[in-house]
């Protein structure tokens, strides 16, 4: 099943995917089941389908890990505290993936 | 002291004085009223009350509330852009002491946005100027300075003398550092980032269910943008300063405890301009404050935990490749060899190329070259053909030289170009050594 959400990006990363801050798309289960399909599915997809840029080791690690110094926020929420990589995304979310700062 | 703090400082005391004898003449004694209340409780001076009248008629502060502030010490690392807002604004607010540590000297280039700071006081220790500025601001609050970078082997001994402290700094490894050190010692800690248009914020170390600097990021980042790389406008590392300050008034006048945690960011242009998102709490993991800790105050202090190795070698020059010396010219070769065939290509980004370029020059981001399997290539492939052709020199320059060695060893390597050499020490030198009129930014 097909869910609809909102993707963005800051913090520097919105550079990696054509300077896009902000992408709605339709997202289905990479397994192409019936199930929604969760956070990991969406980063396979951005690396697979979104991203222009070569360096996904800006972006991923060892696979489709999220790498380190990226925040994932979903609905305003730390992914930490809805379940990280399983997440089972729903319909209308809006997930962000922010690049943390050091700059002062 | 300069001859403006004397005066001012000898009107305060003259204002002092009449107010003791006032007093005095009253009977009614400082020695009377600490006989009734707590002695550790201190006093608002008479000019306090003036000093501070707008901010104890807001209920949420009052005068407990000015008191407590009062009676608080906070410690602001760097002096920067975050700093320099925020210690305006913790001096205006009369906490008791204020710390201040930087290392650095002030620059030009911190101007527009380290707003203590004026042309005269280039080259001078910031710390200096700062408690020269606070001083003349608000004389009530004892201003120490601690003009040392935050070290394994310093830090704790200057934290332990303060009770909040804010992370002004401006490096992932001095981040971690602060952050392991408050957990140990129970500090909290008000911590803000800043970079290009967008701005970071979080409260650390706060209830018993509060996360730390680590609890939040585990995981050091492997790509750091610095400001004098990738930029930032003022007024949006000054909002992000002006918030650590709210933030410690908030602390010190008890406002923060039993708050579930959470993260402020700031996107100045770029869609939603506020987010206040919920963050996790203190993790069990953790490896400073989780249920079974592994890095202890000795470990930090000793050295034996390594935050250069934690934060990964990856953050210094060594990232770049070596250029053998026959493969590099310097500004002064280039400048002679401009007079003949040749091709300049210049890998900085578009923004930087638009600010200044030398004529003649191809703008080719590395990033391009690097990231991009299109655009990038379609032109490397356009500006390849045309040196091939005519088998001509290409040199490849960049603002510092850094970014110029990683496109030449990719275009030797991967494109096989052997007559591409770097520009050492990139624009930065052209404008030292050949053309003192061509601008450094
Ligand atoms: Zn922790």
């Amino acid at each position: 099943m097909a869910v609809p959400l909102t993707v963005e990006f800051s913090g520097g990363l919105e550079a990696l995917f054509n300077n896009e801050r902000s992408i709605n798309l339709s997202l289905e289960s990479r397994d192409g089941s019936e199930n929604s399909p969760t956070i990991t599915d969406l980063v396979v997809y951005l690396c697979e389908k979104v991203m222009m840029d070569k360096r996904r080791e800006l972006f991923v690690i060892d696979g489709y890990h999220v790498r380190p110094g990226v925040l994932v926020l979903i609905n305003d929420a730390d992914w930490e505290l809805v379940g990280e990589e399983n997440y089972v995304i729903q319909p209308g979310d809006e997930i962000l993936f922010a690049s943390t700062l050091h700059g002062g | 002291m300069s001859r403006d703090d004397i005066m001012g400082e000898i009107a305060r005391l003259k204002k002092r004085i009449s107010e003791l004898e006032l007093e005095l003449e009253n009977g009614s004694g400082d020695l009377d009223k600490t006989s009734c209340n707590n002695s550790a409780v201190p006093e608002l001076d008479l000019d306090e009350y003036v000093r501070y009248g707008r901010q104890m008629l807001v209920p949420e502060v009052g005068k407990s509330g000015q008191i407590a502030i009062k009676q608080t010490k906070v410690l602001v690392v760097g002096a920067g852009g975050l700093g320099c807002p925020a210690l305006l604004y913790l001096s205006g607010a009369g906490f008791g002491t204020i710390g201040i540590m930087d290392h650095d000297t002030v620059s030009l280039s911190n101007l527009p946005r380290q707003t203590l700071y004026s042309t005269a006081s280039i080259g001078k220790l910031k710390v200096d100027v700062a408690l020269d500025e606070l001083r003349s601001r608000n004389a009530n609050v004892k201003y120490v300075i601690h003009p040392v970078a935050a070290m394994h082997n310093n830090i704790f001994e200057i934290v332990r003398q303060y009770d909040i402290v804010l992370d002004c700094t401006d490096t992932p490894m001095t981040r971690y550092l602060l952050g392991d050190v408050t957990r140990l010692l129970n500090k909290p800690l008000v911590s803000a980032s800043a970079l290009r248009t967008e701005a970071q914020l979080v409260v650390l170390n706060v209830g018993a269910d509060g996360p730390c600097y680590r609890c939040v990021f585990p995981d050091p980042p492997q790509y750091v943008e610095a400001c004098s790389d990738a930029g930032i406008i003022g007024p949006v590392v000054a909002v992000a300063g002006v918030l650590q300050a709210l933030e410690a008034i908030k602390l010190a006048s008890g406002h923060q405890a039993g708050q579930e945690p959470t993260m402020t960011l700031l996107s100045a242009i770029h869609g939603r301009p506020w987010r206040c998102v919920r963050i996790r709490g203190r993790q069990k993991m953790c490896m400073v404050c989780g249920d079974a800790p592994i890095v202890s105050e000795s470990d930090i202090t000793t050295g034996k935990y390594d935050y250069a190795e934690f934060c990964g070698g990856s953050l210094d020059s060594s990232q770049y490749p070596d250029i053998d010396s026959s493969h590099s010219i310097s500004v002064r070769e280039l400048h002679l060899q401009m007079k003949s065939p040749h091709v300049l290509l210049d890998v900085r980004d578009r923004t930087q190329y638009e600010i200044c370029s030398l004529p003649g020059s191809i703008s080719l981001p590395l990033s391009d070259i690097l990231g991009s399997s299109e655009g990038g290539e379609t032109a490397l492939a356009g500006v390849l053909d045309n040196v091939k052709s005519v088998s001509v020199p290409l040199f490849v320059i960049c603002r510092f030289g850094n970014d110029s060695r990683t496109a030449v060893q990719l275009l030797r390597t991967r494109y096989r170009l052997a007559n591409a050499f770097n520009v050492m020490g990139g624009l930065y030198m052209w404008s030292e050594h050949v053309d003192r009129g061509f601008p450094m930014y």
